[in-house]
């Protein structure tokens, strides 16, 4: 368990040193072919469902 | 929004890059039917436009044709190393059960080189299952991670994606492996560097004709403003990833839900525990703790990136990247002119 701990710390760190924001990331979308979603692509432009 | 589905970490490959490589490739976790529901029923009411359902390697997952019915009439899409795709009988039966698109992830431009990053000859297989999805007339996209090595074979990656027919590619960057204890570096190549690369792959794109769309994570000032104009009008560019845009559920075998794949250590909750009901989850994914970590991972990293003409379209690019480098690191300057 204590590993974990590691990136979880190391993730918070990073976290600490940004400022909340309500900055709307709107990103470049390119649609031409499909299937070419990954799971670094968000893939669509649908709306969080926390907001 | 988008959700996906890590239906099991089991692989039949053994990739040098792979984040499984962290638990030394023994987990043979896989998801129960039983937390597959449980998944369903809490984000039931959610306007969910695909599912993606990835692994481990899913397609050794035996209940994948039913989950795929299940998840009907959504749109579905798959993402694997295609070994099990030579099979023809099996990818009939994935795309009657519904499946839609097929991601698969090329691990190398030769048989020597798969052998070397997989441990599997896996390059005359992967032919044999794009034949098998054009056949079948599957919609398929070829995933090439930008490594160090990868840039080195580009081309033979071009005219492989000829060769073998393959529909259209998208091109990913590598990251910093989030390991147990610790960020691996290892065949990470320097940011700089690989968009260097990019810009000089794309002439080699547009030479082959191939079909390629740029998922680019890294910070877009890396990149010539003239270069991100060309891509935006010849519409190849996605920028901005789920993480950023806290618009993506992805979930673990076991219905813990993460906020993205390379962060398994990073739980935000679990399905069945912290939300059952559509209701609870809709709260949770509201509560302070995961509105803040969303605030936080979508805001910018650079104090300089408020100036930033570019700063919805780019967010300073993957999150994982600053857990290993500083923002003044890979963040070059503002951009001030637009795109258009
Ligand atoms: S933070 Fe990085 S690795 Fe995670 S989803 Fe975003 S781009 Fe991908
Ligand atoms: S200054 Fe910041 S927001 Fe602008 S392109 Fe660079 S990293 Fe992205």
């Amino acid at each position: 368990m204590k590993a974990k701990q590691n990136i979880k710390q190391l993730v918070n760190d990073v976290l600490a040193k940004r400022p909340a924001s309500n900055l709307k990331l709107s990103g470049f979308k390119s649609k031409k072919w499909d299937g070419t979603s990954n799971i670094c692509d968000c893939g669509d432009d649908g709306d969080c469902c926390s907001e | 929004m988008i959700c996906w589905l890590t239906i099991n970490r089991t692989c039949n490959m053994r990739c040098k890059w792979c984040y499984a490589r962290d638990e030394g490739f023994k987990s043979d976790a896989t998801m129960p039917l039983t937390t597959f529901e449980n998944i369903l029923r809490a984000i039931g009411t959610l306007p969910i436009s695909r599912f993606i359902i990835l692994g481990g390697e899913p397609t050794l997952h035996r209940d994948l044709p039913a989950m795929i019915r299940r998840l009907k009439p959504n749109k579905v899409a798959l993402v694997t190393n295609a070994l099990k795709l030579t099979d023809k009988g099996y990818l009939s039966l994935l795309k009657d059960s519904g499946l839609d698109v097929v991601t698969i992830s090329l691990k190398g431009s030769s048989e020597e080189e798969y052998k070397q990053n997989t441990g599997v000859n896996g390059l005359g297989k992967v032919e044999r299952a794009v034949a098998n999805l054009n056949e079948l007339g599957i919609t398929h996209c070829i995933s090439v991670t930008f490594s160090s090595s990868v840039v080195k074979v580009f081309p033979q990656v071009l005219s492989w994606m000829k060769s073998t027919n393959a529909q259209s590619m998208s091109i990913n960057y590598c990251r910093p492996v989030v390991l147990d204890n610790d960020i691996s570096m290892e065949g990470v190549p320097n940011p700089k560097e690989m968009a260097r690369q990019t810009v000089k792959s794309y002439e080699m794109v547009r030479s082959s004709g191939a079909k390629c769309v740029y998922n680019f994570m890294l910070p877009l000032c890396l990149l010539p403003l003239e270069f991100i104009r060309e891509l935006v009008k010849e519409n190849l560019l996605t920028t901005v990833c789920q993480l950023q845009k806290g618009n993506g559920l992805i979930f673990m075998p076991d219905g813990t839900l993460i906020p993205c794949n390379h962060l398994f250590g990073y739980p935000l909750g679990k399905a069945g525990e912290d939300f059952t009901t559509a209701d609870e989850f809709i709260n949770f994914r509201k509560g302070e703790e995961v509105k803040t970590f969303y605030q936080k991972t979508g805001s910018l990293p650079d104090k300089r990136c408020q100036t930033c003409s570019l700063k919805a379209q780019c967010g300073g690019g993957c999150f994982i990247q600053y857990l290993h480098y500083k923002p003044a690191e890979l963040v070059v300057r503002p951009f001030h002119g637009s795109v258009t």
